[in-house]
């Protein structure tokens, strides 16, 4: 029989150096999808890599203005960084909405987003907020933004060898708000049917400067659509301009029918959702101002 | 009401803490997954990955050579058997095919149709093994949905099965197992003259029991044949009886100790696991355990049947229903068998109706065969029924309850069986209802407020109770009855009852089959009304010998002497408790003090439910929303409330799971999309408000304490009353369920 | 002789049966057995799948005596959950 090793080094490179030596290895964060996989028959790593025991890539730091989430931080963790809970609140959210209480307890944003499911709920809340995450591997360290990593249903954009080390969101603007919302049949523990995540800043003016809108569930990977952002610059977030980004948003969808719903109706919540994740951006960002 | 209404009961009405409680709370209990025997393997299942396969041939000998693994069995190792039919308690079954969906034969007829079996020293070496099997499969046109498989060019499951119930007997098998007719008068002169018609198709997808313990058994069977089955299930002497048919060994060869149960809810009412288990252990010789996964229980287990249902229902200027035209089709699954008689008789139960015409399809399909669920058949015909009396009270302008009340069905009216209704409360909970501040409390904008009524038979059948007195007086009952709603505790009150005891001296168990005479599974709503009857039986032989015992030692006749407050009195002597008799039991020539009884009632009393729904249905994601839920219901005499309440409750929360997103979902290639809690969507807690709970007693006479039935009954209306409330909230009638949010979009999109 | 009333569902298992007819029998046991004599099987089948009822009574007792003008509708059993 085969069976696959399991893994705990205590520094990044000593974990660089196991997935070198194991080809077949699969990184291990909180395992909330990984362990599923492996016990239903869909993954069969080599070994696991497990990352929760390397210094510094458990917890939040500051990083400059922004902040610096390591790929290992449990969901409900953010919830004890108020300064992140205060500056992106969308993000907080939408990485607190995955599974239960028990699974956020184990999942991390790192694995959400190398888990690359269509119907992430993190990661549309990441891509808006303009996150970014550093990958370590072979060839050293590099930085990619959030919405250029899924490649589609299960693929990311990481190359054998490299892991994320952690997520990077940038300071909050001036006038900057946030938010995500998910449409699921129930009121928990479901995957997004879709999913929208709106950042947006607003001027003294009160007018709109930068608007970036990202929806879940409704392609093969969660999109960043810049005409539904740009549907709001220079606007008080008003109705029409609403109505202009709801519909740019839904323009974007190529979602299927599948077992949780059909594209109609997906293709219909995006609109629903970008719009109301819209209006509760703006609030934040009236507060911010 | 009869003067049982208010009785001068001690221990009956009230609601201790069930005996089993501590186990549960502190993970004690041993359900079937946890039990382990000595020198135990384990065993893993092979199932189909092809929804309709020809089996060509199994080469299991590399899996059989594979270290570690001790036993490999396919259909091959099972008797051949004769297509008999047999007893199976109440309900009647199909042996072959039952042991045909153990393990497939010839053929593989859904996805996830077991073919192999193996045990091993460890669950990873069986796992390993099964891919090891190579299975030759001739992959075969699959057939899931019911008109589909009705359709003249359908691929066909069974070549040996011939329409019955035909006019005229078929020439060629089809899909179709039986067409059902129940009818009476004249329906089409009667709907022409009706005042106000609802018609139209409803339909409803195959749902899961979703218990939350998988199937699981250990089977040691030794040299001489001798064998011993762990299991949990609806009913140990059940799963005896069908072990011991399908692999042709003597029933006594066989003991079934039960396990915990952790949710049956119908499904567990026959066997998946345990003659492959016994096979297994067969040919090694040591103890095997067989445990599903929750993906096998999904594609291998279960569920209840879909449904289309056409019908026409008219009512006259006033609401008097003056016909019914139903037709129905249930999706039996690999095997016939979707209780379209049952389905037939709850349809229209609840009223009278002079002229109807109701025709039932059992229809197989390439679908794990269909199985028991809560009151199975009634559900989704009734939530048709219910959805157009909803569209006739509002053609009429009627209030809903009201319609209802003018035909609802009483005392002695004819039954849908032929025989008169027995002593059916629908007008005492259709009053309820109608008075309870639920029904008159204003609706918020969006709301809307939907009711409807259920009914079900219930059932009585063979049971059997010994209930004996330890040497200090305190009581063990014993029964054959598995615990899945709190019966134990019902059994030492209805015990602690007639001996005059307080609850605490009671103590009751559920034995095996080797330990207790035959009892039916626990089924039907049955157990509390029938095995009940036995331990009052008993009780009350314990009784009649603590008196002659009191008798003797006074040296008075036995008529001389009462019980009352769990001790012999007499005039002129001091009260001789149980405690002082049981310990002179040895001194005197009756002995040990002890009574077992046996009964096989008949005379149970169906089960009737109102259930009042308001929802709100989100003006933008179309999302419904449970806001208010309130269940009125029979219940005879509540013995343990806390417990009726609870299978109340239970019964309606599984309703609107039903109602609202559950449901099996195919892919093109015929397999199922969504097995398992994740994407198969049953309600979670904070999906549901508070279910309030609205007990009716009408007693059954029948019964000491006046017991109905009550575990069935409460899944029947919610169907319909989550369907009425949300139609009337989105200004669409929702006619397929689920109404999950996709659906009600499409709908009120329709409407435009 | 007894009023034998055949329901939809027994009539869907002996296609050749009559929905009523009269049956000489003291009681159901005798009755089964004259059934059986007259369609093939259903001796078998009414042991394992039929309920009685006489004169509108559940009859879980076949040794019921039936009287001259007693009517015995035959039914099959109904599954519980």
């Amino acid at each position: 029989m085969t069976t696959a090793t399991y893994h705990a080094p205590a520094s990044l490179s000593e974990a660089l150096g196991l997935l070198a030596a194991h080809p077949g290895a699969q990184v291990l964060a909180g395992g909330t999808d990984l362990i599923v996989q492996v016990r239903a028959g869909r993954a069969a790593p080599s070994a696991f890599i497990d990352i929760k025991t390397i210094a510094g890539l458990t917890g939040v730091r500051r990083s400059g203005e922004g902040f610096a989430i390591g790929a290992a931080t449990p969901c409900t963790a953010l919830l004890k960084d108020a300064a992140l809970c205060a500056a992106w609140p969308g993000v907080v959210e939408a990485a607190n909405l995955i599974g239960s209480v028990q699974v956020r307890n184990r999942a991390t944003m790192g694995g959400n987003l190398c888990n690359a499911s269509p119907a992430a709920d993190s990661v549309p809340a990441l891509i808006a907020a303009g996150a970014t995450c550093l990958i370590a591997g072979p060839q050293g360290e590099r930085e990619v933004a959030v919405t250029d990593l899924p490649q589609g249903p299960g693929r990311v954009a990481l190359q054998p060898g490299e892991l994320i080390v952690e997520l990077r969101l940038p300071a909050r603007p001036m006038g900057g708000g946030d938010a995500y919302l998910r449409g699921i049949p129930r009121s928990e523990m479901d995957i997004a049917v879709a999913g929208a995540g709106v950042a947006l800043v607003l001027g003294a003016d009160g007018l709109c400067t930068a608007a970036r809108v990202a929806l879940g569930a409704v392609a093969p990977t969660a999109l960043l659509v810049p005409e539904a952002g740009a549907a709001l610059v220079g606007t008080r977030i008003d109705d029409a301009a609403l109505t202009r980004m709801a519909a740019a948003a839904q323009a974007a969808c190529k979602p299927i029918d599948d077992k949780r719903g059909t594209a109609v109706y997906r293709i219909h919540m995006a609109g629903v959702l970008a719009r109301r994740a819209a209006l509760i951006a703006r609030d934040r960002a009236e507060n911010n101002a | 009401m009869n003067d049982m209404s208010a009785p001068p009961y001690k221990v009956v009405g009230t609601r201790p803490v069930r005996p089993d409680g501590v186990d549960k709370v502190t993970g004690k209990a041993v359900f079937g997954p946890d039990f382990a025997a000595s020198g135990m393997l384990h065993g893993a299942v092979l199932r189909s990955p092809h929804p309709h396969a020809r089996i060509r041939a199994i080469d299991t000998s590399k899996a059989a050579a594979l270290p570690g693994v001790r036993a490999v069995v396919t259909g091959a190792d099972f008797p051949t058997l004769e297509s008999l039919t047999m007893a199976l308690g109440e309900s009647s079954g199909d042996v072959l095919d039952i042991a045909r969906n153990c393990m497939a034969l010839d053929k593989a007829l859904y996805e996830g149709h077991a073919v192999a079996a193996v045990a091993a020293t460890s669950t990873l070496i069986a796992r390993e093994a099964l891919q090891l099997i190579a299975v030759d499969y001739e992959v075969l046109p699959h057939v899931i949905g019911i008109e589909e498989a009705m359709a003249a060019d359908a691929p066909v499951l069974h070549d040996t099965l011939f329409t019955k119930g035909l006019d005229a007997t078929p020439d060629k098998p089809s899909n179709v197992a039986t067409r059902f007719v129940m009818a009476n008068g004249d329906v089409e002169s009667a709907l022409a003259g009706a005042a106000a018609v609802a018609s139209g198709r409803f339909t409803t997808a195959p749902v899961h029991q979703g218990y939350i313990e998988p199937h699981a058994c250990v089977a040691s069977v030794n040299a001489d044949g001798q064998t011993q089955i762990w299991a949990s299930s609806q009913g140990a002497f059940m799963i005896r009886s069908l072990t011991a048919t399908i692999l042709g060994m003597p029933i006594s060869d066989i003991r079934v100790t039960p396990l915990e149960i952790g949710g049956g809810f119908g499904g567990k009412t026959t066997v998946y696991l345990e003659p492959v288990a016994v096979l297994l252990s067969r040919k090694c010789g040591l103890p095997v355990r067989l445990v599903m996964t929750r993906d096998e229980v999904f594609r291998a287990s279960g569920p209840a049947p879909g449904s289309v249902v056409d019908l026409r229902i008219g009512a006259d200027k006033d609401g008097k229903l003056v016909a019914a035209d139903i037709e129905f089709r249930n999706s039996a699954g690999a095997f016939p068998g979707s209780s379209v008689h049952a389905t037939a008789m709850c349809s229209l139960a609840c009223y009278r109706i002079a002229n109807f015409r109701v025709t039932g399809w059992d229809v197989v399909s390439n679908m794990p065969s269909s199985a028991a669920y809560r009151a199975p058949g009634a559900p989704p015909v009734v939530f048709a029924v219910e959805s157009a009396l909803d569209e006739i009270a509002m053609q009429l302008g009627l209030d809903p309850i009201d319609l209802r009340l003018r035909n609802a069905v009483r005392p002695g009216d004819p039954g849908p069986m032929g025989m008169p209704h027995g002593p059916v409360a629908l007008v005492e909970c259709l009053e309820a209802a109608k008075a309870h501040p639920h029904w008159t409390a204003p609706l918020a904008p969006r709301h809307g407020r939907g009711v409807a009524a259920g009914f079900w038979p219930n059932y009585g059948g063979q049971s059997t109770a010994t209930v004996s007195v330890a040497e200090d007086g305190t009581i063990t009952v014993v029964t054959g009855s598995p615990d899945i709603g709190g019966s134990r505790a019902s059994m030492a009150m209805m015990a602690a009852e007639v001996l005059g005891l307080p609850y605490e001296a009671v103590r009751c168990i559920v034995a095996d089959t080797a330990s207790i005479g035959f009892s039916m599974v626990t089924g039907g709503s049955r157990t509390t009304f029938a095995t009940g009857k036995a331990v009052v039986e008993a009780s009350e032989a314990v009784v009649a010998t603590l008196r002659a015992r009191a008798a003797a030692i006074w040296g008075i006749e036995d008529d001389a002497v009462t019980w009352q407050g769990g001790a012999a009195q007499a005039a002129g002597q001091e009260p001789l408790t149980i405690k002082a008799i049981a310990a002179k039991a040895g001194q005197s020539a009756g002995g040990t003090i002890a009574a077992e009884a046996t009964v096989n009632p008949l005379d149970y009393a169906a089960g009737l439910a109102v259930h009042i729904c308001d929802t709100e249905v989100d003006p933008e994601t179309r999302q419904v929303r449970v806001a208010r839920y309130t269940a009125v219901q029979d219940v005879g005499r509540a013995i343990h409330p806390s417990y009726v309440e609870g299978q109340m409750q239970g019964g309606a929360v599984q309703g609107i799971g039903w109602a609202l997103n559950e449901g099996y979902v195919h892919d093109a290639g015929g397999r199922v999309a969504n097995a398992g809690f994740l994407d198969y969507r049953m309600p979670v807690a904070s999906d549901l408000p508070m279910i309030d709970t609205v007990m009716i007693e009408v007693p059954n006479p029948a019964h000491p304490f006046g017991v109905k039935g009550v575990g069935e009954a409460p899944i029947v209306p919610p169907l319909g009353a989550v369907a009425n409330a949300v139609s009337r909230a989105a200004g669409v009638r929702l006619r397929d369920l689920p109404m999950s949010p996709d659906r009600v979009h499409a709908a009120i999109a329709a409407k435009g | 002789m007894a009023r034998v009333l055949l329901t939809p569902a027994v009539l869907a298992e002996f296609p050749g049966a009559a929905e009523t007819g009269a049956v000489e029998a003291v009681n159901l046991f005798q009755l089964v057995r004259e059934l059986d004599a007259r369609f093939p099987c259903m001796g078998p089948w009414c042991d394992a799948r039929a309920a009685f009822a006489v004169d509108g009574v559940s009859a879980p007792d076949w040794s019921q005596r039936l009287g001259p003008d007693s009517e015995v509708l035959i039914i099959t059993r109904i599954a519980g959950g």
